[in-house]
């Protein structure tokens, strides 16, 4: 399964949870597990596109303005990269 | 006496649970050497007492905190009689993987489904029985909560601890199981505390802290053996686990509206079309700049201006009646009511755009909007993550460009960081409607839309200039998720355009004002001389920049000295404008003043000039800090204001030609 997802989310652009978990043939609750388990195992990398920053966002002006970015995206890791390639 | 664990989850309700059982007799400590609160307790139950310990919640029993190591080591080395396993019934795929994992160990489980009541509501039906069947352990369902099934757990936990549950390991596959085996072979005289399977699955997975206190040469061996030859079953083993629990809960749990289309998806097939996508995008922008003009101007436009207005007013009365000398009262009357004040009468524009912006991210649509961007970015060859970048910029550049460190490559992080300043920020927008006002009342929407697609126009064609120029090189593939369409949260909108209207305000008594001070006091000097008039100091300043704008047809001093001070903060060209145009409170005077110094054409070829040129200091000194360069920063600086000049020339030139 884990494999399949990682899989299914190399060949698109975009995915929706609902998309993946029909053609999967599984619940949207465990498509989000296994996201989880990719992201905690290192094949999946979340980016939710708000910087690190050394300094907190309680001294910055721009804190406000910051992480608003309404988007997650994923990139596959080079590991995850290797386990599909090697299937 | 006999001891039961307590095990799950966080948020299963385990402490809840805890509480029901043992009630009042409870004591807190912690475990040795970590910080992980320990909580004992006990209860009685046919005249014979038990002790109760609730282990930290956690996902699994992995080696990955000290939560999940102290719940491990005390379910294989503490030896409980009995393992209560809270498992959350509204989220019971989640739950389970601790579960298999208890199931590994060969621990005496004891399955208390919890939250039951919230499972009925969201029509989760689960079939106790079918699922106790496949798991080959009790179940039994509880709300802690009501302390509903409470009794009927301790019931059942009680015989459990008598009569220990059947241990059916499970099965992952031909190789591992074959592999277990040869482990557990070498495993022989191993005097670990923990169960052999169970240490052969967790070494196959590649827990090191097992391998080192397991510490055992021939393992260790056999381990290499399997990695050189390219042989990891970390992955497999997990999958294994989540085939497990997949097939029990196809077999025992129904939830409402499984594996159909959602209405989500039916409508993205028509959102996110390849053809429809960017039209439909388009046409909402549209939508959204026309009713910001419709509501945010023709409708409460005046309310903040008149109160500036009668507050100035009133200012200069008060500032006569007490002898207040003269060049304070122009300062005060001039300097920040014309200036700060004309600033601040464009909030309510920016609030009902800030709040039309949080009705679309609350929808979900902006996450379709950077999709349908992406397709065109990777068109172009950029970086499609590049966007979320340009998303951030539109409120301001700095964050904008702060958010490019996410990005791996120098590559893609530089063109990122080149490309942002085009994206319209927040501060821009004052400008854009003095001249909408003045020349575009009737048009206004059209013109910011038209404004804001021009700057992500510029920034894809320089992105691409910049990619197949100065930053050669692949990007990296990355999948964006499209969150399912939901209503929009009224207090989420609310404050999100509170957020940015409150920025926007400070800025407006902070930097706006230095700067108004600053110009204020330019303008009066040298001593004698007409204030804000061409042979002020701000007039010979403005006067010595001015050519360099004539062939882009607003070549006159007041508007060179705006642009200038804009370097300092966008606002603050309104600020300016409002001062050496309007002078005294009139709002309405720096629209006429506009009007009679500007023409269509020339107010257009400003607005561009205002879209493209150098960004603020803060972003410029944001790209010093990024890059750790100041040759990209003063790069920044030149290459924007090069472009912009470009762009200004020839709209004023074209449109000269063709006679508007």
């Amino acid at each position: 399964m884990l494999k399949n997802i990682l899989m299914e989310l190399n060949n698109s652009k975009a995915f929706s949870r609902s998309n993946i978990a029909i053609k999967l043939n599984i619940t949207e609750d465990m498509v989000d597990q296994l996201l989880q388990q990719l992201i905690h195992m290192g094949y999946l990398k979340e980016d939710l596109g708000s910087p690190a920053c050394e300094t907190t966002c309680g001294g910055c002006p721009y804190a406000n303005m910051c992480g608003k970015n309404p988007v997650t995206i994923y990139s596959i890791t080079e590991k995850g990269l290797k386990l599909i390639g090697d299937n | 006496m006999n001891t039961i664990a307590l095990v799950g989850n966080p948020n299963s309700g385990k402490t809840t649970l805890f509480n029901a059982i043992t009630g009042a007799n409870q004591h807190v400590g912690n475990w040795p050497g970590v910080t992980v609160e320990k909580k004992v307790g006990e209860f009685k139950f046919n005249n014979k007492i038990y002790d109760v310990v609730d282990l930290p919640g956690t996902y699994s029993l992995g080696a990955f905190s000290e939560d999940e190591v102290v719940a491990r080591d005390y379910v294989v080395k503490g030896n409980p009689d009995v393992v209560i396993n809270v498992v959350d019934a509204t989220n019971i795929e989640r739950n389970l993987y601790l579960t298999t994992q208890l199931l590994e160990m060969g621990a005496n489980v004891v399955i208390a489904l919890n939250m039951v009541d919230e499972a009925k509501t969201r029509e989760i039906e689960i079939n106790i029985e079918s699922l106790s069947k496949n798991l080959g352990v009790p179940v039994i369902s509880t709300v802690a909560s009501k302390k509903s099934g409470v009794e009927k757990l301790i019931e059942k936990t009680v015989e459990c601890i008598e009569k220990k549950s059947e241990y059916h390991p499970l099965s992952y596959g031909e190789n591992i199981d074959k592999e277990i085996k040869t482990i557990k072979e070498l495993l022989k005289d191993s005097k670990a505390d923990y169960p052999a399977d169970w240490i052969a699955i967790k070494l196959l997975e590649g827990n090191k802290d097992i391998l080192e206190e397991v510490n055992n040469k021939d393992v260790e061996k056999r381990l290499t053996f399997l990695k050189d030859k390219g042989i990891d079953y970390e992955l497999e083993i997990v999958d294994k686990r989540y085939d497990f629990i997949s097939n029990i809960t196809k077999k025992s749990v129904v939830k409402p509206d499984e594996a159909v289309v959602t209405l989500s998806d039916k409508i993205d097939k028509v959102i996110t079309n390849k053809y429809l996508g960017l039209p439909i995008f388009g046409l909402i922008m549209f939508i959204v700049f026309q009713l910001t003009f419709k509501i945010g101007q023709d409708l409460l436009g005046g309310i903040v201006e008149s109160w500036i207005e009668t507050f100035g007013v009133f200012l200069s009365k008060e500032l006569v009646l007490i002898n207040a000398p003269e060049w304070l009262i122009s300062f005060i009357s001039d300097g920040i009511i014309g200036g700060v004040g004309a600033v601040l009468s464009f909030i309510p524009l920016i609030t009902v755009l800030y709040f039309f912006l949080g009705v679309l991210e609350d929808t979900g649509y902006m996450a379709r909007a950077a999709y349908i961007m992406d397709d065109i970015m990777r068109a172009l060859g950029l970086q499609g993550k590049t966007f979320i970048s340009m998303i951030i910029g539109f409120g301001c550049n700095v964050p904008g460009i702060m958010a490019t460190r996410t990005l791996e490559t120098k590559k893609d992080k530089m063109i990122a960081i080149l490309i942002n300043p085009f994206m319209s920020c927040g501060a821009r927008i004052p400008i854009y409607l003095v001249f909408i006002s003045a020349f575009f009342p009737e048009h206004g929407g059209i013109i910011l839309f038209i404004l804001y697609f021009l700057g992500i126009l510029v920034a894809l064609i320089m992105g691409k200039i910049f990619s197949n120029t100065l930053f050669k090189g692949e990007s990296s593939h990355f999948i964006m998720e499209l969150p399912p369409y939901r209503l929009p949260s009224f207090n989420s909108v609310i404050k999100n355009m509170w957020q940015q209207v409150l920025h926007f305000i400070e800025r407006a008594g902070t930097i706006i004002f230095a700067v108004v001070a600053i110009l204020w006091i330019l303008s009066v000097l040298p001593l004698g001389v007409e204030p804000y008039s061409q042979a002020s100091l701000l007039g010979k300043i403005g006067t010595l920049l001015a050519p360099i704008f004539k062939p882009a047809g607003f070549g006159t001093w007041q508007a060179s000295v705006s642009l200038a001070a804009g370097i300092a903060a966008k606002e603050a060209v309104v600020a300016v404008l409002g001062m050496v145009y309007a002078g005294v409170s009139e709002g309405s005077e720096l629209i006429v003043a506009i009007q009679n110094a500007f023409t269509p054409l020339t107010a257009v070829s400003f607005m561009v000039m205002v879209l493209l040129y150098t960004p603020c200091a803060a972003t410029i000194a944001t790209v010093k800090q990024e890059t750790n360069s100041y040759k990209w920063a003063i790069f920044i600086s030149v290459y924007t204001f090069a472009l912009a000049w470009i762009a200004s020339v020839l709209v004023y030139q074209i449109g000269s030609l063709l006679g508007f």
